[in-house]
């Protein structure tokens, strides 16, 4: 791809780049805090002690390499 | 039974066990402020004194630990000598991937991010974790769709 000239050109492409990570940004802001069911299993997180957390974690570590290690696409 | 990818207790058992100074950052302080989701890797901050960065590697020598870029070979003397010289390292062990930090751009000095850290107490023993404030501008300084929609939701905690 042709950079343009140094100076304005690389000034306005790194400009283009910031607006395309706060819009992405932005869409993530929005969707997070309309979903619902998300938002409601995060505020039931907040209430757990860490120690419920850390067990959450432990679990959804183990399940993940459990379905890494034990799983294989048939189709 | 499976091992988990990351077995955190385990390694905060190790980290304490060999009286590592560290500080805590990444998924896994998002699991001590209140969000929980998977990862892969323990992330710390290490002090970068001559004396905890020696029972940092005795600690990563005494579980194995292998360098993720070349898993033929063992965490050692050559790197102790590299985090002597300022490097981070990224090593796998059993107890999952572990990342230990000493630079990173946006990281307060070692001091401030003491003073700043969050601490939480887990079975009864204290854990030290990032402030809130600077793991968000590390992740924004980062950027990935991941750091962005964890940015959103360590926000989202502040605010339920």
């Amino acid at each position: 791809m042709d950079a343009g000239p140094p100076g304005a050109g690389g000034r306005i492409r790194f400009m283009d780049e910031e607006r395309v990570i706060q819009t992405d940004a932005a869409r993530a802001k929005s969707a997070l805090r309309e979903d619902r069911a998300r938002v409601e299993m995060i505020a039931r997180e907040k209430r757990m002690t860490v120690e419920q957390r850390v067990e959450l974690f432990e679990r959804l570590s183990r399940d993940a390499a459990w379905i890494r290690s034990s799983t294989k696409r048939i189709r | 039974m499976t091992e988990p990818l990351v077995d955190l207790r385990g390694l905060l058992g190790g980290l304490r066990e060999h009286q590592v100074d560290y500080v805590l950052f990444g998924a896994l302080a998002m699991v001590f402020y209140g969000f929980v989701r998977n990862t892969e890797d323990l992330d710390i901050v290490v002090a970068a004194d001559q004396g905890n960065l020696d029972r940092v590697a005795e600690w990563l020598m005494s579980i194995e630990a292998v360098l993720k870029l070349n898993p033929d070979r063992r965490f050692g003397p050559r790197e102790r000598w590299g985090m002597h010289k300022g490097s981070n390292a990224t090593v796998l062990t059993r107890f999952g991937q572990i990342d230990v930090v000493q630079r990173i751009p946006g990281l307060p000095d070692w001091p401030a991010l003491v003073e700043q850290a969050e601490v939480y107490e887990l079975d009864g023993d204290p854990v030290r974790v990032m402030n809130r404030a600077t793991l968000i501008e590390l992740k924004r300084r980062r950027s990935s769709a991941q750091d962005l929609a964890d940015i959103e939701a360590i926000q989202l905690l502040d605010e339920i």
